[in-house]
């Protein structure tokens, strides 16, 4: 059998022409966010938003920990791209070249089994989305994250950065200042969206900065899915990419948010999610990190509302010159609230995973559970896994469990899948593949036979 | 194999400890605290030789107004070397207990076991626990598990107690002494053993 290497041969590794209608210099100023938002043709106050945002930017240091964060050439990246000048209505109408980029990374195909509806991100804006009528019947609104702003100013400014503040972290201040694009979705009360909502993202020039902006508020007793998965061709130099994601769970809602990342290995991915959740409400976060160079992102839940639930769900797989800085926080503040991260991570030649999670318990948060499970697997010799869980506790009858472990595949299932007439090969990404099933499962069918595909790519690489 | 055990009976104030470990023995470092004020302690223990086993034990029970502050370290740098940890803590009536704990595997230690376990026993109102394990791991071929545990009392098993004719002050001693039941059997020595019940029953 011809062993594949996604190091050597990226999987998704192509490259089309660059065509856009406008490029901001490299670089960041205020010219640059004053141009951003008059090409977007926004209100005064997100201009000041985004004003405001750059100077917290300006002052807020790099975060010291986690990942090596000193590569990065701010001053190199394009922060904004503006691809067309309209959107598309239909994917008949797309240009061929980017109709052909989709093609390649199948959302046709998607769009074939019923999707409820597709937002694809062509470099920094939406250029294609179609909403089956069913969505707009039932009052959900799926839009684009600038047409949002146009049409939806009132929900937009009611909850638009005041879940991930500008001054929250680095990132989220850059972010605020040069987001473009990303999804909004507003989901009436009780109204349950049954096939969920995707989004595909991809950024295609060297040294762009991808800054989508995502804002998902689910009404009280209604359910949606979103899904995010990314894959991006190869460029010759370090590209970043700075997402918020801000999720508001109404009373009794329940929202599930699932993220496959797969961008090529030279990805600064640096992102920050967070959710709020109200009385009875679930909030579950289903997140696979297997691309970029450094991926630092902590899928948040502040459990605001009593009997309320939070989830993580986290696969991390990190090959050559990989770190996977990943993990989740629970912050219960309301009585009786109920949270669970569970996590999984595989690194192998070279690279390196670490879990870094928060689980915050406060005085109100009475009778409040909390469960968290990190499993880690080394393949080989050069490769690092880390565990960096805290636990505060401030409330004397909350229920505290951790659990983490890390070690290598038991010689004894090799042993014993060898003595079947299996290969090491095969019989490592059987073992792999089996260590990360209880997340997998919980994916959409297409993306877990995608997952179950990149991982014996990347193993069968592994072992030579 | 012969079994070395190292016990400090800790009161208020700052103590670092740190073990090099040399020879290829069993070691057993106690560490244990009662009704103290201001606490903080430092362990680190360094496995330098290969074949070397160290247990910790960590036994603390915090009152009204007790600040425990735990750092640990498990350093592993030979190979096949064994370290396995054991924190106890009851906490009642405000006490406050920091606890972070690492384990670190380097390089050339491979078929390392290393274990860490902290478990927080909360009793009445007002107790806070906080609870940083950390693993760092550079070998390949190892095995490392960390827990932690922090919860009240279980109403249930409180319960099933008291339905046996206990009542519900012992029925809370047994729950206590049993949640200190497995750290003190990690000391080989009976003598040490009995004293270190002494001291938790007349704790409690």
């Amino acid at each position: 059998m011809k062993k594949t290497l996604i190091d050597d041969q990226y999987a998704y590794g192509f490259h089309k022409p660059e065509s856009y209608v406008f490029k901001s210099k490299r670089g960041l100023d205020e010219g640059v966010i004053q141009n951003i938002s008059w090409h977007k043709s926004e209100p005064s106050w997100m201009l000041e938003f985004r004003k405001k945002s750059y100077e917290i930017y300006r002052k807020i240091q790099l975060p010291t920990w986690g990942g090596d964060l000193s590569n990065i050439k701010f001053d190199d990246i394009y922060y904004y791209l503006k691809p067309l000048q309209n959107r598309a209505k239909s994917w008949k109408d797309l240009p061929p070249d980017i109709k052909d980029t989709y093609d390649r990374i199948g959302i046709p195909e998607a769009e074939k089994k019923f999707l409820s509806g597709v937002s694809a991100q062509y470099e920094s804006e939406v250029v294609y989305k179609s909403i089956q009528s069913m969505l707009s019947k039932k009052g959900v609104i799926f839009l684009d994250m600038d047409s949002a702003l146009r049409q939806r100013p009132d929900i937009v400014k009611k909850y638009f950065g005041t879940l991930i503040p500008p001054h929250d972290n680095k990132f989220a201040a850059l972010n605020s200042s040069v987001w473009s694009g990303g999804s909004f979705v507003y989901v009436p009360p009780g109204v349950h969206v049954e096939l969920p909502l995707q989004a595909y993202f991809r950024i295609n020039a060297a040294n762009m900065g991808q800054f989508e902006r995502t804002l998902i508020v689910a009404d009280e007793g209604s359910f949606v899915h979103y899904v995010e998965g990314c894959t991006a061709p190869i460029y010759t130099t370090d590209s970043l990419h700075s997402a918020v994601v801000e999720i508001f769970v109404g009373k009794g809602a329940r929202v599930r948010y699932t993220t496959i990342q797969n961008w090529s290995t030279n990805v600064y991915n640096l992102v920050t999610k967070r959710a709020r959740v109200d009385e009875e409400g679930v909030m579950e976060w289903v997140d696979g990190n297997l691309g970029s160079k450094l991926t630092m992102k902590y899928p948040s839940v502040y459990l605001v509302g009593r009997k309320s639930h939070g989830e993580v769900l986290s696969i991390a797989y990190a090959g050559r010159g990989q770190h996977q800085d990943a993990g989740g926080k629970m912050i219960h503040i309301a009585p009786e609230t109920t949270s669970q991260i569970i996590s999984k991570s595989v690194s192998a030649k070279g690279g390196r995973t670490s879990y870094r999670g928060l689980v915050q318990i406060s005085e109100r948060a009475k009778n409040a559970k909390s469960r968290v499970v990190c499993d880690a697997l080394i393949l080989d010799e050069s490769s690092r896994s880390d565990t960096y869980p805290t636990m505060k506790i401030d409330a004397s009858d909350a229920k505290m469990e951790h659990e983490a472990t890390v070690s290598k595949i038991g010689d004894e299932q090799l042993f014993y899948l060898e003595s079947r007439g299996i290969n090491k090969g095969q019989a490592e990404s059987m073992i792999v593949n089996g260590f990360i099933e209880p997340i997998v499962k919980e994916l959409p069918l297409e993306y877990a036979v995608e997952m179950n595909r990149l991982i014996q790519l990347q193993m069968e690489g592994s072992v030579g | 194999m012969k079994t070395k055990n190292i016990i400090q009976n800790i009161t208020n104030g700052v103590h670092e400890y740190s073990y090099q470990i040399k020879d290829k023995k069993n070691y057993t470092i106690v560490l244990a605290a009662f009704s103290v004020q201001k606490l903080d302690i430092s362990l680190s223990v360094y496995l330098a030789a290969p074949g070397a086993v160290v247990s910790i034990v960590g036994i603390f029970l915090g009152g009204k107004s007790s600040d425990v502050h735990l750092h640990t370290l498990q350093v592993h740098q030979a190979p096949n070397t064994t370290s396995n940890l054991l924190v106890k803590t009851v906490l009642s009536d405000g006490a406050t207990f920091n606890y972070d704990g690492r384990i670190r595997v380097e390089k050339l230690a491979q078929k390392t076991d290393a274990y860490q376990r902290n478990e927080n026993l909360l009793i009445g109102v007002g107790s806070h626990a906080t609870s940083d394990p950390s693993l760092e791991i550079l070998a390949n071929d190892v095995r490392c598990t960390h827990g932690s545990i922090t919860g009240p009392i279980d109403p249930e098993e409180l319960w099933y107690l008291e339905s046996r004719g206990i009542s519900l002050t012992s029925a809370k001693q047994l729950m206590v002494e049993g949640h200190f039941l497995s750290a003190v059997n990690l000391v080989s020595d009976s003598q040490i053993r009995d004293q270190l019940w002494q001291k938790i029953r007349s704790e409690i």
